[in-house]
């Protein structure tokens, strides 16, 4: 009776994997033209844990069968180096205006990521959310991570899927 | 000329100002709404002369927006800078009678092009 069940999860990791590699391919193109970044490295699937100090902005994509949150998340210090680099080097201070910004820039990797499947799957973008902290997973969500590094900052990509059918 | 910029993130709508200025359209007055609910208040108050819209937004979408001028019989010009950019929105948009749809990330040279035919 187990096996069926150890087959869908594998197939959920390899698509995870796959919409996160997708995800990397955006951010890769977004930190480019939006931000300015000359040095990228993208790290691939991590296996270690997500660090618990991070803060960003997780927001909804949509598909037929499964419903994906993409993840933006880095410390305080570097969210508030990514704002100030989407505003052209103008100095981001509170938390308001760095979320308001770091949402902006991962809009704009969901656009991307949206624009790289369109010939394969249609991509519906929701509302974003900020968050600081840890974020849990319930109801038999999965996630995925990984970190790419913009001129040096640590920025944590995670794609958490939930399939729907 | 009056341009009105709708945007539910403060940090696009000071983009799209800075953008505005690069491209040479600086010397018109700009002012910003909130959500397209928050832009059809506005343009009760004055017709502008354009509208610079993004797509996704809480309250009243920029789609949304675009028709309910039309239905009020508002022909205000009318384009999107926004990060949907498939062919079914770009006809949606065009459909409802959007003049452009620039695409987020964009260059000050994405807004020379779209702009230039309708505010010289």
């Amino acid at each position: 009776m187990s096996l069926p069940v150890r087959a869908e999860a594998s197939k959920t990791d390899v698509k995870l994997a796959a919409w996160l590699e997708s995800a990397a391919d955006a951010a890769r193109e977004i930190a480019e033209s939006a931000l300015g970044a000359s040095e990228l490295a993208w790290s691939g699937a991590a296996g270690e844990a997500l660090p618990g100090n991070l803060c960003g902005i997780y927001i909804p994509l949509m598909m037929d069968g499964a419903a994906l949150q993409l993840g933006v998340l880095a410390t305080r210090e570097v969210c508030g180096e990514l704002a100030s680099a989407l505003l052209g080097g103008d100095d981001v201070q509170s938390d308001a205006d760095v979320f308001d910004a770091v949402g902006e820039i991962t809009n704009l990797i969901a656009g991307q990521f949206k624009m790289l499947l369109a010939d394969q799957i249609n991509v519906r973008v929701g509302v974003p959310l900020a968050m600081k902290g840890r974020v849990f997973l319930l109801g038999g969500s999965r996630s995925i991570h990984g970190v790419l590094n913009v001129d040096q900052r640590a920025v944590w990509l995670v794609v958490t899927g939930t399939k729907t059918t | 000329m009056k341009i009105l910029i709708v945007d539910d993130s403060k940090a696009m709508r000071m983009i799209v100002r800075r953008t505005l200025r690069q491209a040479g359209f600086g010397d018109h007055a700009v002012t910003e709404a909130n959500n397209g609910k928050e832009a059809l208040d506005a343009v009760r108050q004055s017709v502008p002369d354009l509208i610079l819209s993004d797509w996704n937004m809480p309250e009243m979408s920029g789609i949304e927006l675009l028709d309910s001028l039309r239905a009020q019989g508002v022909s205000v010009k009318f384009g999107f800078v926004t990060t949907e950019r498939t062919p079914e929105m770009r006809a949606r948009a065009a459909d409802s009678g959007a003049a452009f749809l620039i695409v987020k990330p964009f260059t000050p040279e994405d807004f020379k092009e779209a702009l230039t035919p309708l505010v010289g």
